[in-house]
């Protein structure tokens, strides 16, 4: 059996040639605004997310993972629900008392 | 595709502002002049930092700037990027803190993207983009961008850094260089002074120069 051809090796001089050679990405379409957004809950916040995270007892990547699952559920959707409280759902979910 | 020790374009990349890729991108430049290597500045953030700080940290580093009278910025960012790669073999490149057509032309072409993010999630979450991003735009090529993100600001005793390093290493679609740029005043400093890390005392800055230069050979591959 033939070994499968590796790719060459390539410059970022050829790059930088290639897209020169492509033509302008077309624009894309309006998506939802993403995290730019402030939340209109912020103000007068008592705590922040990760000063209410460090009173429980939670391994810190479990904590990581599921404020990075708030961020991202934050961009998808546009909500402004504070973190805390995606994250603060979660943790009820895994029956974690917040 | 990483750098050699012959050359290679970097870009220091971050959607969010403030993130330290200045500081990094005028480390690398520094490192790699004194390690006898001939290396251009290539200044796209229209902050302008790095060209200013590079007037009086690196006066004789060479220096490349878009034509800002070009409006198209894809083509702009390709002419800036090919005129870099004419005057050194080792380009630093320091996009604008976005996720515009400028960033993307880079890391779609760069050799390596260097990622610098703190222990902040939001600030994760997009570096976290800014790899996606380079994969997306890097599909035509044979592998894209190497992708190495880089910590920075950080206390590493914090719970909240050991979380962010976790879910890095374990979930992020990017290398993490085990060099970490901790919370020291050298950093600001060097940059409002208009030095290099390098040149600042060794009673200021002896740890962040061993940080630096830990970083800079692990980026580069070189010195």
């Amino acid at each position: 059996m033939a070994a499968k051809k590796k790719a060459p090796a390539d410059t970022a001089k050829e790059r930088f040639a290639r897209l020169r050679e492509q033509s302008a990405p077309a624009e894309r379409p309006e998506r939802p605004a993403e995290v730019d957004q402030a939340p209109a809950e912020k103000k007068g916040r008592p705590k922040s997310t990760t000063e209410k995270l460090s009173t429980l007892s939670v391994p810190a990547s479990l904590l990581t993972r599921l404020q990075m699952e708030a961020v991202r559920r934050r961009a998808k959707t546009g909500s402004s629900i504070p973190m805390w409280e995606i994250v603060a759902e979660a943790l009820d979910a895994l029956g974690v008392d917040t | 595709m990483p750098t050699s020790p012959d050359g290679g374009f970097v870009a220091t990349t971050q959607i969010k502002g403030g993130s330290s890729k200045t500081s990094i991108a005028a480390t690398l430049v520094s490192w790699l002049k004194r390690q006898g290597q001939q290396v251009v500045a290539l200044d796209l953030d229209p902050q302008r930092s790095l060209t200013r700080w590079l007037a009086s940290a690196e006066p004789d580093i060479p220096l490349v700037l878009p034509d800002e009278d070009n409006h198209d910025e894809r083509g702009a960012a390709l002419d800036a990027c090919e005129k870099a790669l004419e005057v050194a073999p080792w380009v630093i490149a320091d996009p604008p803190p976005s996720s515009s057509t400028m960033v993307r032309v880079l890391v779609a072409a760069a050799d390596t993207v260097v990622i610098p993010s703190s222990a902040n999630i939001e600030e994760l979450y997009l570096a976290d983009r800014v790899s996606k991003m380079a994969i997306q735009e890097g599909r035509h090529r044979s592998s894209p961008a190497r992708r190495i993100l880089v910590f920075v600001r950080i206390d590493p005793r914090t719970t909240l850094a050991q979380g962010a390093a976790t879910y890095a290493r374990d979930e992020l679609d990017a290398e993490v260089a085990e060099t970490v740029l901790r919370h020291r005043i050298a950093w600001p400093e060097s940059m409002s002074d208009g030095r290099s890390i390098f040149d600042m005392p060794a009673s200021k800055a002896a740890e962040a120069q061993r940080e630096a230069e830990a970083l800079c050979r692990e980026i580069l591959g070189v010195g």
